[in-house]
């Protein structure tokens, strides 16, 4: 079936939405049954035709979300799951954060629709070109910038913001050379274009923004795990002696601290000696 | 007893030492995920049924976890079928709750 592996990741995405309702004990155990099922369905000679079978399998994948977020039951249980309560913060905040956008593409379409009928309709001037091919070249090197960053949908955003403003203005350039329609028309036009590239440009950011700061605290988990081991190496040794086993916690922050290696590792084997009895002095 | 849970037992009574995979019981049930899974952790955590993993394929293919009703599962539902059947109310509502320790 065409799309197939683009229609079982949506249903992957959203039965891992789903999972992530549940208390993190079950978590991977539920996404990885959930998982399993979807190629099932997609793939049951049961039902037909293909649409079906993907249409089926998108609502199993939908109804096990709304199922795992929503619906009573033990696997629920746990307070790791998000009640109704939060989710309706989550769409009070979706939709701020759509009014906002819109607010700011009304904004920049204004502005837009401004410097457009400043530039190309008032002047027609040499330096209106300039600056458009300017603007454009400044896009793309934004858009080489974001692909060399982390946070891969922001690119594709990006692209659809360029898109837009490329298949806006050159309506409007090619209304303006042919003699379509009023220039007004093909100019707001135009300057919607401008207004969505900006939306989503700013939709791009975030996330690119979003992605390096969850990058910097992976970092700085990764740097908590790489200290981990030797805290573990501290608690788990082999002393008895309750002053033994103080002594060699120190130790181990003396070695963290960048304490010299050898004057250590002599004092931590002479510690552990004397804490096995088996250190005559 | 729910209609749900009526349904998902008598599913799994048609064969009961037949394992049976979520997406099967649903379509034996008639019942959308959504309503089946939670129903299913709940009758685990009863004991009333047992759940495994199927060995990997060769093929790669992700392993399907499937349930089946254990020994008490199948005494219980039969009864509590039978009650339903025979119209009889001797037991209170109790398969339609979450409490653990109760059908």
């Amino acid at each position: 079936m065409r799309g197939e592996r683009w229609l079982l990741r949506v249903g992957e995405f959203l039965v891992g939405r789903a999972a992530r309702h549940l208390p993190a004990a079950a978590r991977d155990e539920r996404y990885q049954e959930w998982a399993a099922e979807l190629p099932v369905i997609l793939g049951d000679p049961e039902i037909k035709p293909a649409a079906a079978r993907a249409a089926r399998m998108l609502w199993f994948a939908a109804d096990t979300l709304r199922g795992a977020a929503l619906g009573p039951g033990p696997a629920r249980r746990g307070g790791a799951h998000r009640g109704a309560a939060s989710m309706g913060k989550d769409a009070r905040w979706l939709g701020v954060g759509a009014a906002l956008l819109t607010g700011l593409a009304v904004l920049l379409a204004i502005l837009a629709f401004i410097v457009y009928y400043d530039i190309f309709i008032c002047s027609a001037s040499l330096a209106g070109y300039v600056s458009s091919l300017l603007s454009y070249s400044l896009a793309s090197l934004v858009g080489c910038l974001l692909w060399r960053r982390p946070g891969g949908a922001g690119r594709y955003w990006f692209g659809a913001g360029v898109l837009a403003a490329v298949a806006g203005g050159g309506a409007a350039h090619l209304a303006g050379h042919l003699g379509w329609g009023h220039p007004l028309l093909f100019t707001l036009i135009s300057a919607c274009g401008y207004a969505v590239c900006a939306a989503c440009i700013s939709v791009a950011g975030a996330i690119v923004i979003r992605s390096a700061r969850r990058a910097g605290m992976q970092e700085r988990s990764d740097r908590e795990q790489l200290r981990g081991p030797a805290r573990a190496v501290g608690m788990s040794g082999q002393l008895r002696g309750s002053s033994g086993h103080a002594r060699w916690h120190s130790l181990a922050d003396r070695e963290m601290a960048g304490g010299d290696g050898a004057d250590v590792a002599a004092e931590r084997t002479v510690t552990a000696m004397s804490a096995s009895g088996r250190c005559g002095g | 007893m729910t209609a749900p849970l009526q349904r998902v037992l008598r599913a799994f009574l048609e064969d009961p030492a037949a394992p049976r995979y979520g997406y099967d019981l649903m379509k034996a049930a008639g019942l959308p995920s959504g309503t089946l899974y939670p129903m299913l952790a709940r009758l685990e955590d009863q004991k009333l049924v047992t759940s495994a993993w199927e060995t990997p394929q060769a093929g790669g293919e992700r392993p399907r976890r499937y349930y089946q009703l254990t020994g008490e599962g199948i005494r219980v539902a039969r009864l509590e079928l039978a009650q339903v059947r025979a119209g009889q109310l001797r037991a209170p509502v109790r398969l339609g709750r979450a409490a653990p320790g109760s059908l």
